[in-house]
């Protein structure tokens, strides 16, 4: 099995099995690029250490998983926010890890990941009132009260 | 939050009911609001305002909504929060097998989510509104109708603010047993003129009057009797009579329940559909449309801007049962 190295934005180099890294669409394309496994570590530069390390977790968990289909529309998996159990608990992690593996995940472009964290935002803030929301992940309220009332005005046909 | 580009907190709220989005999640900040205009510009789903798919959702019957919750993550959040349970006991009256369907597997999930934010089931919400009729949830239609008789067809628009026209002022059309007509919608939104796509309707058929007295029916007769933006493949036909009797009291271009619209409705209840379906002269939807797609796009009177995302046959019928439903329940407001 071949090996690549990932260089994190920390400069910490990080050997990977080929097909795991593969899961990133963007490392595949660049490997397809180089036409062969390089020998240098491919720099990362936008996740660091501790991020990167999550996703590759991710990725080895679900090396065997088949491909996301191409066509965004078919994909049942977008319909729900349901999340495998897995996923669920490797998502157990404070809000700013959350937030860094998502933005890591659409860097790399690895589709399922960026899902899962985007379901598990969406279960997060499913049901909350914007009050409860803006508590969660500590939002400013930066709507003019005139802004606000405008807002809740446009809404008033589900309210009546 | 603040680390997310607005384009993924859209993705997130992709992920969750067009309701919550519209109701609750775009009053938390201004990032949040932009991103609810991404995935629902103007606050519409498909061009059309949710308010006006939860109506839809509510009004119709079990099938209708379990096909449309399979069509896109948006109406299946918007189904899970809606008065789905209700609308399923009412139409299998309390029949329904447990737990069997995406939209039956939702509506526990619902029951939770709709406690803060769901809509009372008595909220009139359809009826006019002195603040959002005419402003952001306003909507316009217009209407390419390519009616043909034998080989013959001939352009019409119909504008919903405005009266039907023909680009070509020698278009009159002799009587013929029966005309088919090929019409596609677009809706303009009446603050910002944006445009959306074209959407094709399915083919209708209108045969004259078995009467006796053969003379056929016109292009002109029909568009007398009514205004074709109403003749919808999915609205059955006494829905369409009753919509007709209002529009007909409203505008007074039908001569009342004795009319030859009302009696030829009458006659071909029920049939309309299958007449449309079994007859190889009527264009078939599938299989025609990319080519009348394209031939329309060459016919359109002005530049236009799309605003809706993708063409899907499923949907393009809703949304003319919408349109129906939106016209239908504007003239008769809720008491």
């Amino acid at each position: 099995m071949s090996q690549i190295i990932l260089l994190s934005s920390d400069n910490v180099e990080m050997k990977v099995d080929k097909e795991v890294a593969e899961r990133s669409i963007l490392i595949k394309n660049m490997l397809e690029d180089v036409g062969e496994t390089p020998d240098q570590a491919i720099p990362i530069p936008n996740v660091n250490e501790g991020v990167l390390r999550k996703v590759i977790e991710w990725c080895e968990h679900h090396r065997n998983d088949p491909p996301p289909p191409a066509d965004e529309d078919s994909d049942s998996r977008k319909k729900s926010t349901d999340i495998e159990e897995w996923d669920q608990k490797f998502m157990q992690v404070d809000q700013e890890m959350l937030f860094e593996i998502i933005l890591a995940a659409n860097y790399l472009d690895i589709k399922p990941l960026l899902d899962v964290g985007c379901k598990t935002v969406a279960n997060m803030i499913k049901g909350k009132s914007p009050e409860e929301i803006r508590k969660t992940f500590n939002i400013q309220n930066d709507f003019t009260p005139e802004e606000e009332d405008q807002i809740r005005r446009e809404n008033e046909w589900a309210e009546e | 939050m603040e680390k997310l580009p607005i384009e993924l907190i859209a993705e997130i709220f992709k992920l969750l009911s067009p309701f919550h989005v519209l109701q609750t999640f775009r009053l938390v900040c201004r990032r949040f609001s932009d991103a609810s205009d991404i995935v629902y510009p103007y606050g519409r789903l498909y061009g059309l305002p949710i308010s006006i798919w939860t109506k839809i959702i509510t009004s119709s019957d079990y099938f209708p909504i379990l096909r449309l919750s399979t069509t896109c993550t948006s109406f299946y959040q918007l189904i899970l929060t809606s008065e789905t349970p209700e609308i399923l006991r009412l139409t299998f009256h309390e029949k329904l097998p447990r737990i069997t369907t995406p939209v039956e597997q939702g509506s526990t999930q619902s029951e939770d989510l709709t406690q803060t934010t769901q809509p009372s089931k008595k909220s009139p919400f359809w009826q006019p509104h002195p603040h959002l009729h005419g402003l952001r949830y306003s909507i316009a239609g217009e209407y390419f109708h390519t009616p043909r008789v034998g080989t013959r067809t001939i352009r019409y628009w119909e504008h919903e603010d405005d009266e039907l026209y023909t680009p070509d002022a020698n278009a009159t059309s002799p009587p013929a047993r029966s005309i088919t007509f090929t019409t596609a919608a677009r809706f303009r939104h009446r603050r910002t003129n944006e445009v959306s796509r074209y959407y094709p309707m399915r083919p209708v058929r209108i045969s004259a009057l078995d009467d006796g007295s053969g003379r056929g029916v016109s292009i002109e007769d029909v568009f007398k009797a009514v205004r074709l933006m109403f003749l919808l493949p999915m609205c059955p036909n006494e829905v369409l009579a009753a919509h007709l009797e209002s529009w007909n009291e409203r505008k007074g271009k039908v001569d009342g329940e004795t009319g030859p619209w009302a009696t030829w409705l009458k006659q071909s209840n029920g049939l309309l559909s299958e007449e449309v379906e079994n007859d190889p002269e009527v264009l078939d939807f599938d299989r025609e449309t990319p080519e009348l797609e394209a031939a329309w796009r060459g016919l359109e009177p002005e530049p236009w801007k799309p605003i809706l995302i993708q063409p899907d046959r499923r949907l393009c019928l809703l949304n003319f049962e919408m349109k129906f439903l939106t016209d239908h329940i504007m003239m008769r407001p809720a008491e």
